[in-house]
């Protein structure tokens, strides 16, 4: 599954790069607060709090097209449903690094002008 | 138009306020459905409402039904946005007071298009409130007409709803809660002409 679909991306946003840039700000002033969010919920034990982040983040994620993390957000809320925050831990972690390649992804494409 | 919609992601509300507000509609945006309802509760101009249906506080589910609870004139349209596909949550969504469906990511022509039947519902809406009203108040005018008792001036004789006329006095006593208003009876009419036709 792709980092980052740009043709997606293209189609929630209409076509609109400046849009598509205001909204990459946004995740970015927001992406800190919603791991941190993640694992406290997972330290507290708040499972319908981790499923609530998770499913925002995936939201998020699939509007911005970046299919692997919003995947990965989308299995995240199911163990939050499901109670089982073991190995939430840990994926929240691959979540961390997924999100940085699909950040690479964007930067450069569109350094790249496509 | 006036939309408000409800979504605690805040990318999400901004690609829909973005996309609506290039379409010339007015949006009012709230994070969690607690405070999309208490918007809508002080904002009487808001027509449509996108909700989330995931969100703190108070999930779209439970918005949609308390809005739907308050008593307006005209009901608002409400559109579920969710990430949640199956007939069964389409099925609750539709119970619970939600007009229409829409999953996540919304795509700006569907989006556009669900937008438009929704205000081509809102327009028939308003059109039958306008026909109601007008209705009603034409059933007043008539029920007032149908109060009015022809009296003539000269004999004080009434004319009933049969067109006979009758003694004043007897038939006044019947008709305590309806207005009097003068007109001269043909035997009348015959001997001088009408003087006024408002009561004495």
């Amino acid at each position: 599954m792709k980092s980052f679909d740009y043709d997606q991306a293209m189609q929630v946003t209409d076509s609109d790069l400046e849009l598509f840039g205001e909204l990459i700000e946004i995740f970015d002033g927001q992406q800190k607060q919603n791991i941190e969010d993640l694992e406290l919920a997972i330290s507290s034990g708040d499972f319908a709090r981790f499923e609530l982040v998770a499913h925002a983040l995936k939201g998020a994620l699939s509007n911005l097209g970046a299919l692997a993390s919003a995947e990965m957000a989308h299995i995240l809320e199911g163990l939050g449903r499901e109670k089982d925050l073991q190995r939430a831990q840990s994926l929240v972690q691959e979540l961390v690094a997924e999100i940085g390649r699909f950040r690479a992804e964007v930067e450069q494409v569109t350094a790249g002008g496509q | 138009m006036n939309i408000l919609i409800a979504d605690d992601d805040p990318i999400t509300r901004k690609l829909i306020e973005h996309t609506l507000r290039r379409w010339h509609h007015t949006v009012y945006s709230a994070p969690d459905g607690s405070v999309a309802l208490e918007m809508y509760r002080q904002n009487e101009a808001i027509e449509m409402i996108i909700l989330d249906w995931m969100m703190p506080n108070m999930d779209g589910l439970a918005t949609c039904t308390a809005i739907r609870d308050m008593s307006r004139t005209l009901s608002p349209f409400i559109i579920m946005l969710t990430s949640k596909v199956g007939k069964d949550f389409v099925v609750r969504a539709l119970d619970a007071g939600a007009d229409d469906y829409v999953t996540k990511p919304p795509d700006p022509g569907e989006m556009k298009a669900r937008i438009a039947a929704g205000e081509r519902v809102l327009n028939m809406q308003k059109d039958l409130h306008h026909k109601i009203n007008l209705l009603e108040e034409t059933v007043a005018r008539i029920k007032q007409l149908e109060s009015h008792i022809p009296v003539c001036p000269d004999c004080s004789t009434l004319r009933n709803d049969a067109a006979y006329w009758k003694c004043l006095n007897a038939l006044i006593e019947d008709h305590r809660d309806r207005h009097v208003v003068l007109d001269k009876c043909p035997q009348c009419r015959q001997n001088s002409p009408v003087k006024s036709e408002r009561p004495a």
